[in-house]
C-alpha cells in the first residue's frame, strides 16, 4: 500500500475511525492488526518473516533480561543477530554472493553454471531488521530494560507508518509511546496533515515529475551529452531527496495524526555546508544507527586519525551494502567514505576556517558539497559501475541542453514549467524550515493563513501531482 | 563520522481521562473552515472547466464531440446497408476518412471513425453507441483487444489512481489547458475560441476523421523524406498479436451475437523505416479467427507509407489519410465481408 495512493487514504481513514472509536484498551490490537494488513498488502507471506523477526528478538530480549551469566546474555544476543542477519543475508545478499563466486571462479578458469535463487526481497526488511537489531543491542548493552509486553513489542517492529522505509526508530523513543493511550487531538492532527501534505508534494510534484528525466537518461547515458548526464546526477539527487524525505514526512505525519512521534529523518540536506554536514542531514535514522551500533563499537574517533579513517570507511562500506547487493552501492559507500575522510583531514590539519572565516567557509563548503554529492548519487542510481563511469567520462564534453530532448523524455512544456515552480517552492520552503523556523511559527500563528496555505497545498498536489502509483525508491531496500 | 542528535518534538500521547475531552476539543471551526474553502475552490474550478470548453486541447474537444454524437445523435440512416464503425487510438483518428471510404465502397455503405486520442478501450464506446440505438453491421478494430482474462474488479478500480483522480477532480487539466491555450494563442485569443468550434463541426462533418494540426511542426504538414527517429527499427517486422482469450473479446462476441455485427481487424499506417515493411497478406483471403460471430483479420499487420505522408512521427497528414483510406477500401472490398 503506497502512501501516494487513494488506496492508502481509504485504509488510513477507515483505520482512524476504528482506532479512535473503540475503547482505548483496544488501541494496541487495532494498531497491530492494521499494521499487518498494511504490510500484507504487498505479499501476505512477507508477514511471516516479520513475525519471525519479532518473536525471535522479543524472546531473546527476555532471555537476556533473565540470564544469570554474561555468557547466557551473549548467546541470546548472538542468536538474535544470527537469525536477523541470516534472514537479511539470505534474501538480500545470497544471489549477489553466488553471482560473484561464479564470476570469481570463471576468472580463475573454473566455469561454473549460471545459477540464481531469484529470491524476491520482502519490502522494508532492511528497515525493520535494523530497528529490531537496535532493540536487541540496546537490551544487551543495558541501555533499556527488555520489553515484557509482547503486544507492545509487536507494535514497535510493525508500526505501519514507518515499517517499510523508516525512519529506523529506537526502542527508548518508541516503546513508551506504545504503552500510552492516544486520543484524536487537533494539536496532533493539524501538524500531522501538514507533514502529510508537504511529503506528498515532495513525492508527487517533484520526485515523480523528475522521474522521466532521470529514468530516460540513466537508461541510456551514451545517447546523451555530458550536460544531460550531469543533469541526471543532479536531478536524481533531488528526486531521491524528495522521494525519501517525502516518504518520511508522510510517515511522520500519519504517526502524528494518531498521536505518535517519529524522529526527523532529513534536515534540508541541500543547505549543508560540507559533505560531512550533508550526511548529518540525510537519512539521519540510518546514519545515527550506524554511529551507535557500528562506528562507536569499532572505536569511533578514539584511536587516532588512521583508525578513525578505517572506521569511517568500514561504516560507509556497510552503509553501501545495506542499500543493496550490488557493486554500485559498495562504490557509492566507499566514495562518500573517502570524501568524509578527506574533509576530516582538511579540517584537522589545515583548519580552513582560520584563513577563510566561517561565512566564506560556509559558502565554499556549499559549493563544494553539492557536486560531490551529486556525482556520488550517479553510482547509487546507475545500473552498473561501468555505466556510472561512462556518465562521469561524458562530463568532459558538455553540450547544450535543448527543450526537444526534455519533450522526448516525456516532460513537455507545461510539465517542465511546473517542475520549475515546484523546485522553487521546495527550496524556499526548505530554506524557511532550515534557517527561519521562527518566521514559519509566526506565519502559522496568523489567523486564517494556515487554512489558506493548507487548501493551497492540497490543491497544488491534487492538480499538479503525478497520480500513477509510483513506488518510493527506498522500498527496494 | 557524521552524526546528529536525535530530534523529537513534544510527546503526544494522552492520559486516559483526557481522551474524551480531546476528541470533542477545538475542532469544529477549523475543520468547517477547511471544508468550506476546499469546496469553494472545487466549485470554482469545476465551473471554470465547464464554462470554458474551448480551452481544452483539440483532441479532447474532438473526443467529447464524438461521444456526444454516439449517445445523442443518429449515426446511420435506415437505407444504409453497411453500417461501419472504425475504432482505435489517434493513429486511426487521423488516418481513416469515412467520407472517402464511403465513396469508394459504393452506395449503402456508411462509416464512422470512432478513433479517440490515447484511447485503446473500444468496448465502452461501442456499448454506449449500441445502447443509444446506433447499431453497426461491421466493427473495424485497428487495435486488437487486450489480453486481460478478467473484468476489472473493485481492487483494480481502487488501484487506478489516475482514473480516480479524473473522477474526483474532473477539472484537473484546467490549469494546463488554460496556460497552454493562452500561451499558444496569445495574439489571437478570440479567433482561437472560434477555431475550436470550427474544428469540432469539421470533425463531425468528416464523420470522425480529424487532423491533429497542433502536433504538426513541419512545412506543409509533411515530414522530410529522410525523417527518422532513434527509436526506429527499420529491420524489425512488428507483429499484430491477437490474444486468444480475453474478457474484452468475450464481451465483444456477446454483443456481436446480440446485435448481429461482424468484427474485422484492420491494419494501421506506419512510417516507412519505423519498422520493416510487413509481409503482404492483403492479397490472400482474410484469416478467420472465429465463425460465430465472424471475426476476421484483414491485410498485413500494418501499412507502410513514406514520411511525406505523415504530419508528425505517428500521425498521417490529410494526404496520407486519403492514401490509407484508399488502401483500406481495397482491403475491405477484397475481404468479401461486404457482399
Amino acid at each position: 500500500m503506497l502512501f501516494n495512493s487513494f488506496e492508502f487514504f481509504a485504509f488510513f481513514t477507515a483505520f482512524l475511525v476504528v482506532f479512535f472509536s473503540l475503547p482505548s484498551r483496544a488501541q494496541p490490537f487495532i494498531l497491530l492488526i492494521g499494521s499487518y494488513i498494511f504490510y500484507m498488502g504487498w505479499l501476505p507471506s512477507y508477514a511471516l518473516l516479520l513475525a519471525l523477526t519479532t518473536v525471535v528478538d522479543f524472546t531473546t530480549g527476555l532471555i537476556m533480561a533473565g540470564a544469570r551469566s554474561e555468557t547466557g546474555r551473549k548467546i541470546a544476543m548472538a542468536t538474535a543477530l544470527t537469525v536477523n542477519l541470516g534472514i537479511l543475508g539470505t534474501v538480500k545478499y545470497l544471489d549477489f554472493t553466488i553471482a560473484n563466486v561464479i564470476g570469481l571462479a570463471g576468472f580463475f578458469g573454473y566455469q561454473l553454471p549460471d545459477f540464481a535463487l531469484g529470491i524476491v526481497l520482502p519490502v522494508g526488511i532492511s528497515f525493520y531488521t535494523f530497528q529490531s537489531i537496535g532493540y536487541t543491542l540496546d537490551v544487551y548493552n543495558r541501555r533499556i530494560e527488555a520489553e515484557r509486553n509482547f503486544i507492545v513489542y509487536v507494535q514497535y517492529v510493525a508500526f505501519f507508518p514507518q515499517l517499510v522505509a523508516g525512519p529506523i526508530e529506537r526502542a527508548p523513543h518508541m516503546l513508551p509511546q506504545f504503552r500510552s493511550i492516544h486520543g484524536l487531538r487537533f494539536e496532533n492532527v493539524a501538524p500531522g496533515l501538514w507533514l502529510i501534505g508537504y511529503g506528498l508534494f515532495k513525492k508527487m510534484c517533484v520526485a515523480d515529475a523528475l522521474a522521466p528525466i532521470v529514468n530516460g537518461i540513466f537508461a541510456d547515458p551514451q545517447a546523451y551529452s555530458g550536460s544531460y548526464n550531469l543533469l541526471a546526477g543532479v536531478a536524481f539527487s533531488i528526486q531521491l531527496y524528495c522521494d525519501f524525505s517525502g516518504y518520511s514526512d508522510v510517515a511522520r505525519g500519519v504517526a502524528r495524526v494518531m498521536g505518535f512521534d517519529l524522529m526527523i529523518n532529513f534536515r534540508q540536506p541541500f543547505y549543508a555546508s560540507s559533505v560531512t554536514d550533508m550526511w548529518r542531514r540525510w537519512h539521519i535514522s540510518l546514519i545515527s544507527w550506524f554511529r551507535d551500533y557500528l562506528y562507536i563499537p569499532l572505536g569511533g574517533n578514539r584511536g587516532g586519525e588512521i583508525k578513525t579513517a578505517r572506521n569511517i570507511l568500514i561504516v560507509w562500506l556497510a552503509s553501501g551494502l545495506w542499500h543493496g547487493a550490488a557493486w554500485t552501492y559498495v562504490v557509492w559507500g566507499a566514495y562518500y567514505g573517502f570524501w568524509l575522510i578527506v574533509e576530516r583531514l582538511v579540517r584537522h590539519t589545515i583548519a580552513p576556517e582560520r584563513y577563510l572565516g566561517s561565512s566564506l567557509e560556509n559558502v565554499l563548503g556549499r559549493i563544494w558539497a553539492l557536486p560531490i554529492f551529486a556525482v556520488g548519487m550517479i553510482f547509487f542510481r546507475a545500473p552498473s559501475v561501468a555505466s556510472a563511469l561512462t556518465m562521469l567520462r561524458s562530463f568532459a564534453d558538455l553540450g547544450p541542453l535543448s527543450y526537444g530532448t526534455f519533450k522526448m523524455l516525456g516532460v513537455p512544456s507545461f510539465e517542465l514549467a511546473m517542475l520549475g515552480v515546484s523546485l522553487c517552492v521546495l527550496f524556499v520552503a526548505d530554506y524557511f524550515i532550515a534557517f527561519r523556523p521562527q518566521r514559519l511559527a509566526e506565519l502559522a500563528a496568523c489567523p486564517r493563513l494556515p487554512f489558506v496555505a493548507g487548501v493551497g497545498l492540497t490543491y497544488y498536489v491534487l492538480l499538479f501531482g503525478v497520480f500513477g502509483r509510483i513506488e518510493f525508491i527506498y522500498f527496494q531496500f | 563520522m557524521v552524526f546528529t542528535s536525535r530530534s523529537s518534538s513534544a510527546t503526544l500521547p494522552l492520559a486516559e481521562d483526557e481522551v474524551a475531552g480531546a476528541v470533542a476539543g477545538n475542532w469544529r471551526r477549523p475543520v468547517a473552515a477547511f471544508v468550506l474553502a476546499f469546496a469553494s475552490v472545487w466549485l470554482a474550478l469545476d465551473m471554470a472547466y465547464i464554462g470554458l470548453p474551448f480551452i481544452r486541447p483539440g483532441s479532447v474537444v474532438i473526443a467529447d464531440g464524438k461521444f456526444e454524437t454516439l449517445v445523442t445523435g443518429r449515426m446511420f440512416d435506415p437505407q444504409d446497408r453497411y453500417r461501419v464503425m472504425i475504432f482505435g487510438h489517434s493513429k486511426a483518428l487521423t488516418a481513416a476518412r469515412p467520407r472517402e471510404l464511403d465513396a469508394t465502397m459504393g452506395a449503402g455503405f456508411r462509416s464512422y471513425n470512432l478513433g479517440l486520442p490515447g484511447e485503446v478501450h473500444f468496448l465502452p464506446i461501442l456499448k454506449a453507441a449500441l445502447e443509444a440505438g446506433n447499431v453497426p453491421t461491421h466493427v473495424l478494430l485497428t487495435l486488437p483487444w487486450d489480453g486481460k482474462r478478467d473484468r476489472d474488479g473493485l481492487i483494480d478500480a481502487l488501484h487506478n489512481d489516475a482514473a480516480i483522480a479524473k473522477v474526483l477532480l474532473p477539472f484537473r487539466t484546467l490549469p494546463r489547458d488554460a496556460t497552454l491555450f493562452v500561451f499558444e494563442n496569445r495574439k489571437r485569443l478570440i479567433e482561437a475560441i472560434h477555431d475550436v468550434a470550427i474544428e469540432r463541426s469539421r470533425m463531425l462533418e468528416e464523420r470522425g476523421w480529424y487532423f491533429i494540426k497542433s502536433q504538426s511542426h513541419y512545412e506543409d504538414d509533411r515530414l522530410p523524406d529522410d525523417y527518422a527517429l532513434p527509436t526506429d527499427q527499420p529491420t524489425h517486422v512488428a507483429s499484430r498479436p491477437i490474444p486468444e482469450q480475453s474478457f474484452t473479446r468475450t464481451r465483444l462476441e456477446q454483443l456481436a451475437r446480440q446485435y448481429g455485427f461482424q468484427i474485422l481487424l484492420i491494419p494501421l499506417p506506419y512510417r516507412t523505416g519505423e519498422f520493416a515493411r510487413a509481409p503482404a497478406a492483403d492479397a490472400g483471403p482474410a484469416a478467420i479467427i472465429a465463425d460465430q460471430p465472424p471475426i476476421r483479420v484483414l491485410g498485413p499487420a500494418y501499412f507502410s507509407y513514406p514520411p511525406a505522408l505523415f504530419a508528425d512521427p505517428q500521425h498521417t497528414n490529410p494526404q496520407g489519410a486519403s492514401v490509407y483510406t484508399a488502401d483500406l477500401a481495397r482491403l475491405l472490398k477484397g475481404s468479401g465481408a461486404f457482399r
